[in-house]
């Protein structure tokens, strides 16, 4: 165990060196989970996993859609996938031509992204609230959080996704808000979501300039020019990028076609029946209604013995949106009645507008128009939660909350740990606690 | 008050004449929506709607004051006759009320007769809903102006119980009222607005549905979008969702545009409604009227308002003189493009009437030096 001078050390380094911290951990980050892009690996050669069924193809989960996407663009000249942007399809690309067409080339980059937005959350936390420490909370919410764990290595469209959502908010707290709309069209190179992190950037910063001015028209002033600052670079950005692909591809004529293509196809995935809908209210509770997703899970002997399985499941951080959404709701408005009383930008405010806002549009998606969804959908205001409900609980006087907080994320992150001993498996076996 | 007789006059005058030109007993009457979809779907079979679907499965697709007033209309009035004078007689009744909130608003007789003269009321009048909301909107706006909050909300969500759309009032109301008045604002339009809701909440949903899945009418940017042009009804077809982005981009940007606690309240609903009826995907030539109650609130002369009437009644008068009316180039969609240029000169002398924009303004010169300094500014900004 480290000595009390040795501890002394590292919290003096820390304080000193914050970033380097944080690009440390990110680093370990980084280097652990690179070491399990191997562990689930394809049985058959590439050009017989272009077409399903896909079993021994090596795919988790929606890897299955856009690795056979991207072969049949590199090997056979095909288009398709067309209905999800082009940006991660291309890393994917790219990683292939580098790596070889292998796990390290689908997810190689990725896995890159996954750091960097570990590393944001952090950087985040930092310049908002000054503090190393809790700084380093915010990056062990992340890491901990299963789905972010279990997503971030691999070849779906989610990890440069949020990597450019929390660049754009990172920039945007600087004041950079025309590369925080490059970077926010970036994000939506990746994903189509990223028209909602777009609201959500709007959002918090009105509701910023609310808490300190306690003027819903100032807020409203707030969302004209910050429409005007970020959404017309990212438009540009995305509709370049879209333009770009579709002329060395040919897929479309025009990027305006191929962009409406992409929401039609995504404003008409409609469901009928509830029950089979990961729908968002059932995000932010335990379990109970819904068993967690199985995104890749390998059983072996003993029975019901998983060495490798990557769930999708909703973490306490998550659940502490009951609590924490309420509270940056009262901070909020005790700040508006009192204006000028808070710093610009404060974390209470971006986490009320953005999680909000995010919460509200998946909702209308969801419950009024019906469009299916999915848990992890809710990464997207999960990653920036990680880096503010620290933040925003030892501003609020309750040090002792983030502390219990941890050690909840840390208990229910050891039952859905993605590679398990068989002692740990045994173990949480004997306690009734292992994910059957 | 004597003045605000000569208007409810004249919108009598003209909704009664509508009344006997829409008659579904006289050979050759004018097409009116109340009698197909409500009538003929619904109560000639004996299905209620909210209740029952209709005749083709699919819901009835207004929301509940709309549907509560056609089911009084056809119990009160027993056959097809008896329903359609009840529910034009209902309709007169908040024709008035219109007329009445109308002339109070702008307080000048002249431009209230001169637009709500209009041609609409005639053939639109007594064809829907829209009479009701547009009456029930402008009451709401006149109540709040006169400090009547709690009415003012009641009356909006009434509105929003009839056409959804009466809710683009509320950000204004929220923004411009303070503390207690902004809670019991809020708290009285929830609670006729939400709680029916929560009483039938499929029915509910069914309306959203229906409103949501429409494909686009009429609106001017088919002639962008040839792709999205589409027969009337719930059907989209691949492109509507990029000109349906595109109409609600460019309603948002105007909306927000003119969303400010500073306007009155009667210039701020004559701009917020001219910008939704400029970009909505959905623009049925009968919406029109939701306009008419505050364009005398300009207190000035629109030169394009008869271009902007006159081809909005074309659109119905020409819609059966082709096969495909729905597409760019047909007849009524030249309308709905000539009616889409008229409105924009009126949502900009509106701009000018509320004291957004001011042509006297010397403008700013343009120099090589301001640009250079412009992109300093920015560059710093950006380096952080």
């Amino acid at each position: 165990m480290l000595g009390i001078m040795e501890k002394e050390k590292i919290k003096q380094f820390t304080t000193e060196k914050p970033f380097i911290t944080l690009l440390v951990v990110a680093m370990v980050f980084l280097g652990l989970r690179l070491a399990m892009v191997p562990l689930v690996s394809p049985e058959k050669p590439p050009m017989q996993c272009i077409e399903p069924p896909y079993d021994g193809c090596g795919f988790i989960f929606d890897e299955a859609h856009y690795i056979p996407a991207v072969r049949r663009l590199i090997y056979l000249g095909q288009n398709t996938n067309l209905e999800h942007p082009p940006l991660t399809k291309s890393l994917i690309a790219l990683g292939i031509s580098i790596f070889g067409d292998n796990p390290w080339g689908w997810r190689t980059f990725n896995t890159i992204f996954s750091a960097i937005t570990v590393l944001l959350a952090g950087l985040i936390a930092l310049k908002l609230g000054g503090r190393p420490d809790l700084a380093l909370a915010a990056q062990f919410f992340l890491i901990t959080d299963v789905t972010f764990l279990s997503l971030s290595g691999t070849a779906i469209l989610d990890p440069p996704a949020l990597a450019f959502m929390l660049l754009g908010v990172y920039l945007m707290l600087s004041g950079r808000k025309t590369l925080a709309g490059v970077s926010i069209g970036m994000s939506l190179l990746s994903k189509t979501s990223g028209v909602i992190a777009l609201a959500a950037l709007i959002g918090s910063e009105a509701v910023n300039t609310y808490s300190k001015t306690g003027d819903l028209d100032k807020a409203v002033q707030t969302i004209r020019k910050t429409l005007f600052d970020v959404v017309i670079p990212a438009a540009i950005v995305f509709v370049l990028g879209v333009g770009i692909y579709d002329g060395l591809t040919h897929a479309f004529e025009s990027p305006v076609q191929h962009i409406g293509f992409m929401f039609d196809y995504h404003s008409n995935l409609r469901y009928n029946n509830p029950a089979e809908v990961e729908l968002p209210l059932t995000w932010i509770l335990p379990p109970v209604t819904r068993h967690p997703a199985p995104y890749f899970v390998v059983t072996v002997n003993p029975p019901g013995y998983h060495p490798v399985a990557l769930w999708g499941v909703s973490t306490p951080l998550w659940w502490s949106i009951w609590f924490v959404f309420p509270l940056t709701y009262l901070l909020v408005k005790r700040a508006a009645s009192r204006p000028g009383s808070v710093e610009n930008p404060n974390p209470e405010s971006i986490y009320l507008g953005w999680v909000g806002l995010t919460i509200a549009a998946y909702s209308i998606l969801a419950y009024l128009l019906r469009r299916w969804t999915y848990s992890f959908y809710f990464m997207q205001a999960s990653v920036l939660m990680a880096a503010l409900t620290p933040l925003i609980l030892m501003r609020a006087g309750m040090d002792r909350w983030i502390k219990i907080l941890l050690i909840a994320q840390a208990f229910w992150f050891l039952l859905f740990i993605p590679v398990k001993p068989l002692w740990l498996s045994e173990l949480l076996n004997y306690l009734g606690l292992d994910i059957r | 008050m004597k003045e605000a007789v000569y208007p409810l006059i004249a919108v009598l005058a003209l909704l009664g004449l509508g009344m006997l030109l829409h008659n579904p007993n006289m050979e050759g009457s004018l097409y009116t929506d109340i009698i197909g979809f409500f009538w003929h779907d619904f109560a000639e079979k004996g299905l209620t709607p909210y209740l029952n679907r209709g005749a083709d499965g699919a819901p009835f697709e207004y929301p509940f004051l709309a549907g509560a007033i056609s089911i009084l209309a056809w119990k009160v009035g027993g056959d097809l006759t008896g329903f359609y004078i009840v529910y034009s007689a209902i309709t007169m009744l908040f024709g008035v009320a219109m007329a009445y909130a109308a002339y109070k608003l702008s307080e000048n007789t002249s431009y209230t007769l001169t637009y709500l003269a209009a041609p609409s009321l005639v053939i639109y009048g007594i064809y829907g809903y829209d009479v009701m909301f547009a009456a029930l909107t402008a009451l709401s706006v006149l109540s709040f102006i006169r400090g009547r909050y709690v009415l003012s909300a009641i009356l909006l969500a009434l509105g929003f119980h009839t056409k959804l759309i009466s809710v683009l009032f509320l950000p204004y109301a929220i923004i411009k009222l303070k503390g207690k008045e902004r809670r019991l604002y809020l708290a009285a339009f929830a609670a006729v607005a939400i709680v029916p809701a929560l009483f039938m909440p499929e029915a509910f949903m069914d309306v959203i549905k229906q409103q949501t899945t429409w494909s686009l009418e009429n609106a001017w940017y088919v002639h962008i979008f040839p792709d999205a042009a589409t027969p009337v009804g719930p059907n989209p077809v691949a492109g509507t969702t990029t000109a349906v982005l595109f109409g609600s981009i460019g309603m948002a940007i105007l909306y927000l545009y003119v969303l400010r606690s500073g306007l009155r309240p009667e210039h701020f609903m004559l701009l917020a409604t001219s910008a939704y009826l400029l970009f909505t995907p959905r623009y049925s030539p009968q919406t029109s009227i939701m306009l008419l109650p505050f364009l005398p609130t300009a207190g000035t002369l629109l030169p394009t308002y008869p271009i902007w009437e006159v081809a909005n009644a074309a659109i119905l008068l020409t819609w059966f003189t082709t096969q495909s009316p729905h597409l760019p180039w047909s007849l009524p969609q030249t309308m709905s493009l000539l009616r889409f240029a008229a409105l924009a000169v009126i949502f900009a002398q509106s701009l000018h009437a509320a004291g957004l924009v001011k042509l006297e303004e010397k403008k700013q010169q343009w120099t090589v030096a301001g640009a250079v300094n412009t992109f300093r500014r920015w560059f710093l900004r950006e380096r952080g």
